[in-house]
């Protein structure tokens, strides 16, 4: 019992530590300007698909 | 007929040591046999490889051809029929239930791998991303010609030099870039000419980094089976390996790092000991009496292939080759010292131990990588010529440079070591890029596999699991050792150990890993939406699908590393392509930016450098070349001479006259006529 709490305990520090280094992975300067090319990106490729282009 | 050839070569080969390893099932897990497959494989093509072109001077199609389909029909009769003790199951010498045996296998597991990921949605939406990557890869390698900066600056101009010379051999030393040729290790650039010389074209020699990839994520998978990791988990982990953003960019370019990388994790995987896999509740693959006699020489011989061939990659092979041989030695000094009692009994035990490792490691590793190295000693003093080697203030071999040629970005240099690899893991950057060097690793390293690593080594110590602290200890040495392990490309097998972590973590938290399966499921469609990179735009997809395949040349893709610097020479790139033909040599009179484009999409024509101060000279020396073509810059000396031979006959008399055929602001290509 007290070792299924210890990794009760574990596992929510681990998620705990994912959802930190997440924020932190998401939030740095440059990368709304890395969405913002990668939605570039798709959205010429969509055109394309279409037949625009 | 060609593409037949080849595709029918390389299942003989591949085949034949799989048939051969199969006959070692009982001491062979089936994940194994394949990983051993691949790396036999390699080494045959890169030691016949070798024999022609180093010892014959004959390396050309048809003798490679015949000298591999021999080699792979002795090992397929050699294989066949299995002999009873080491088989009992298959029927007596039958060769027809012995290989009916070996496909059912391959069935077997096949309907197996299919179950778990049926069995769990996450799973089969990931293996789904997994085969959506892989088909996007091939296609882009196929559409686009090879367009890296270094496969066309020097991996494919060795490719190219081996091909027209058919020998393995120094080049003229007359630019930095020929003599950084002559002294790089050449084993990937002999799978690269292994994809080029019977097709005829480079169409798919920038996929030549995709089996690498695969048998990465394979060897990742094995690993994790051996440390007792639930085979579920083990195929999550293996997967989300290869959803590392510079795997995936680099396995459509001529570079080595993915494959260098893949190697270590083989290596690897054949030095970890399978003995906990007996705890795991599936220990698949794997027949009864694992751990028997045998098992480890063949495991540690695969292990020396492996990182023999890693060795004769690249220049950094030799640290990865030091710290495998360390966990060789130890390995095999420590049992031997344990299980006998006494000094000279123990000192008996550690010779044995040094023997083994002598043997089944060592030698492979010569034999499949030390050639580079011993040739750069007898040719230049120096067996890592240009580095200097300073050990203690005392040099051992001297060379031109004693630091790192290329430098840092100044964003980095600013940082202390420990800053550096992690700036780079956030990854600031506008884009993924094939040799980015401010990121790659992607979110599944820096969000979900560096805390594993971290939490796994606690649980580890915690637990006394030793196998996985090895692991820990192993891959940690390779990455604190490497030179610059902030770069990502350099250390990709550092998320080997990320995937091996998760793996851990998701068996030890069985029952509560929904939300884990989840989040990694979620990073792994990010990377499958974001790893584009502006070299591969849809514009350019649209217009090369639209091309044939001989119009789609690196300079109508004006790849974006590339572009500002190359486009000038775009222009004669494209002539080359079109109109240079086997039997030409092209001679070239100025350092070219890249030397590749020289060639044409065959590598079927020659290239050479002829310079000479006088005009007479330089007549002799393109006639000495038998050139037919001559490449020239602009208002060059060259130039001058050709527009004043053009006015009158050759002093010489022995040049014949130039017609120019191609030129531009730039540059000029004439045809020498005789």
């Amino acid at each position: 019992m007290r070792a299924e709490k210890r990794k009760d305990l574990f596992f929510i520090l681990y998620i705990a530590v994912i959802i930190i280094m997440a924020v932190i992975y998401f939030t740095v300067p440059e990368r709304m300007s890395f969405l913002e090319n990668q939605f570039k990106w798709w959205g010429q490729m969509l055109d394309i698909i279409k037949g625009g282009g | 007929m060609k593409t037949a050839a080849y595709i029918i070569l390389n299942l003989s080969l591949f085949s034949s040591w799989y048939i051969l390893l199969f006959r070692k099932k009982r001491l062979i897990g089936f994940a194994d046999r394949v990983i051993g497959a691949f790396v036999l494989y390699l080494a045959q093509i890169i030691a016949t490889q070798m024999i022609l072109g180093v010892i014959f001077s004959h390396l050309f199609a048809v003798p490679l051809f015949l000298l591999n389909m021999s080699i792979s029909l002795t090992v397929l009769v050699l294989a066949l029929p299995p002999r009873r003790d080491a088989l009992p199951s298959a029927a007596g010498n039958n060769i027809r239930s012995f290989l009916m045996s070996v496909l059912m296998e391959i069935k077997a597991e096949a309907s197996r791998a299919a179950g778990i990921i049926r069995n769990d949605r996450i799973l089969l939406f990931l293996s789904g991303l997994f085969a959506l990557t892989l088909v996007r890869i091939i296609f882009t390698g196929y559409l686009f010609p090879p367009y890296a900066w270094d496969a066309l600056w020097y991996h494919l101009p060795i490719a190219g030099y081996i091909m027209q010379d058919g020998a393995i051999r120094e080049v003229s030393g007359h630019s930095f870039i020929n003599q950084f040729i002559n002294i790089f290790p050449k084993n990937m650039e002999l799978f690269f000419i292994w994809n080029i010389i019977f097709l005829q074209n480079d169409v798919i020699v920038d996929l030549s980094q995709l089996p690498f990839a695969i048998t990465g994520v394979l060897a990742v998978y094995s690993i994790a089976l051996k440390t007792g990791v639930r085979e579920r988990y083990a195929v999550y982990s293996s997967l989300l390996f290869f959803f590392t953003p510079v795997i995936i960019l680099q396995s459509t370019t001529n570079y080595v790092d993915v494959a260098v990388s893949a190697l270590f994790i083989i290596a690897v995987n054949f030095l970890v000991d399978g003995d906990s896999a007996s705890r795991s509740p599936s220990p698949r693959g794997r027949g009864p009496g694992a751990g028997i006699s045998g098992q480890k020489e063949i495991q540690t011989v695969l292990a020396g292939l492996a990182a023999g061939i890693l060795l004769g990659s690249k220049g950094s092979g030799p640290l990865f080759v030091i710290i495998l041989s360390a966990v060789v030695l130890i390995r095999q000094v420590r049992n031997y010292a344990v299980s006998r009692g006494g000094s000279p009994a123990r000192g008996r035990a550690i010779w044995k131990g040094l023997s083994f490792y002598a043997v089944c490691f060592l030698a492979p590793v010569l034999l499949m990588g030390a050639y580079w190295y011993v040739k750069n000693w007898v040719l230049y003093g120096n067996p890592v010529y240009p580095m200097e080697i300073t050990v203690f203030n005392i040099t051992l071999f001297k060379g031109l440079y004693s630091g790192m040629v290329e430098s840092a970005p100044r964003v980095v240099e600013q940082l202390n070591p420990v800053q550096r690899p992690l700036y780079v893991w956030l990854e600031n950057i506008g884009y993924y890029l094939y040799d980015s060097k401010l990121g790659g690793l992607g979110p599944v390293w820096f969000i979900i596999f560096l805390p594993g690593v971290l939490f796994s080594a606690g649980y580890a110590l915690i637990k006394k699991r030793h196998d996985y602290l090895a692991l820990c200890i192993i891959f940690a040495a390779a990455f604190l050792l490497y030179p610059r392990n902030w770069n990502p490309r350099y250390v990709i097998f550092i998320t080997g150990l990320g995937a091996l972590s998760f793996g851990l973590l998701m068996d030890y938290f069985h029952g509560r890993e929904n939300v884990l399966r989840l989040f990694a499921l979620l990073l792994a469609g990010y990377v499958f939406l974001t790893v584009n990179s502006p070299d591969i735009t849809p514009a350019k997809v649209r217009e090369f699908i639209h091309l044939p395949p001989a119009g789609r040349t690196v300079a109508r893709q004006a790849p974006f590393v590339i572009d500002l610097y190359a486009r000038q020479e775009y222009g004669y790139w494209t002539w080359i392509s079109d109109n240079i033909l086997r039997g030409d040599t092209l001679a070239y009179t100025f350092e070219p930016l890249f030397l590749s484009p020289l060639w044409n999409r065959a590598f079927s024509n020659r290239i050479v450098y002829v310079r000479s101060e006088d005009y007479d000279g330089w007549v002799r020396g393109l006639e000495h070349n038998n050139a037919t073509y001559v490449l020239f810059r602009r208002y060059s000396q060259e130039d001058k001479w050709i527009a004043m031979e053009r006015q009158g006959p050759s002093p010489a008399g022995a040049g014949g006259s130039f017609r120019v055929v191609y030129a531009d602001e730039n540059y000029k290509i004439a045809r020498i006529k005789r």
